[in-house]
């Protein structure tokens, strides 16, 4: 099976490929016109158990869904151990961290700039790490032209928290090519992350 | 590990010398740390490596020499030892 969201934005193809496989469809094709949306299509297929094979360039790209069950999706509670390796990770850094403006606080800009620089600082040196941080809006400002920020987001990503920064916001920004730390995603898998979460902080 | 904080008088001076500075050195901004006071302020981070650009930076930026300290920080297994340089 074939679908073709050729010229459909973000999050259509997610969207669409998510409704494939909830109704079990264990081998399909998605049709997109950009890097984002194969992009985007990965993380679904990763988190869903699926393997990817896709082929194309430039703006036409052919994605092939594989679920051949050996693939079973982390979240799968009858999966043990993938379930005890989730629950540990509950316990240390189950929750998730929302940025949608480029400062911290209300207020003087200047010293909101000086105070997200200092948060992302601290966060970095500390133990308790949020399992993915999450920039929409303004806050697609951070790891795209904040140096000292996007140093402290390097350190946390390496540490193994994961950074998802929205495609759309970059784009109305005109950002999308000056991403320095993350990988861009979307409304569908950042709702999927604030669900998932047991606490959920924004600033 | 080894690293250098400068703190201040004030935030507004904080704020002014890390833009100053950020021409002159590869330097961040932290909080304050608790070893050197237990108020909410804007300290100056930078490495070992950067100590010559840092004080040539402070020597141009013309901010009285009151107005900020200088310490060494040396953090060992989690505990962290300040040493004032001026």
């Amino acid at each position: 099976m074939t679908i073709d969201v050729r010229g459909k934005n973000c999050p259509i193809p997610v969207i669409m490929a998510n409704k494939e496989i909830e109704n079990n469809n264990l081998s399909f094709t998605v049709l997109v016109d950009n890097a984002i949306a194969v992009e985007n299509l990965k993380k679904l297929a990763k988190n869903k158990g699926y393997r990817i094979e896709f082929n194309g360039s430039a703006s036409d790209y052919s994605v092939n869904f594989i679920n051949d069950k050996n693939n079973i999706p982390e979240n799968n509670p009858d999966n043990s151990q993938a379930g005890s390796t989730i629950k540990t990770s509950l316990i240390l850094n189950d929750w998730v961290l929302f940025i949608g403006k480029d400062v911290l606080g209300e207020g003087d800009p200047i010293l909101g700039d000086s105070l997200i620089k200092m948060y992302f600082y601290t966060l970095s040196q500390g133990n308790d790490l949020p399992k993915a941080i999450l920039f929409m809006n303004g806050g697609v400002k951070l790891p795209t032209s904040n140096i000292q920020v996007i140093d402290h987001l390097k350190v946390l990503n390496n540490r193994g928290c994961e950074i998802f920064v929205c495609g759309a916001c970059l784009d109305f920004y005109g950002l999308t090519d000056q991403l320095q730390v993350g990988s861009i995603s979307n409304m569908y898998a950042i709702t999927e992350e604030i669900n998932k979460a047991s606490k959920f902080v924004t600033l | 590990m080894i690293y250098y904080v400068i703190t201040f008088a004030n935030t507004h001076s904080a704020i002014m010398t890390q833009s100053h500075l950020e021409t002159y050195a590869n330097i961040c901004i932290m909080p304050t740390l608790r070893e050197i006071s237990a108020g909410c302020g804007i300290s100056i981070h930078f490495l070992p490596d950067e100590y010559h650009n840092v004080m040539t930076g402070l020597n141009t930026h013309g901010l009285d020499a009151k107005m900020y300290t200088l310490y060494k920080i040396s953090e060992d297994d989690g505990k962290i030892s300040p040493t004032p340089l001026s």
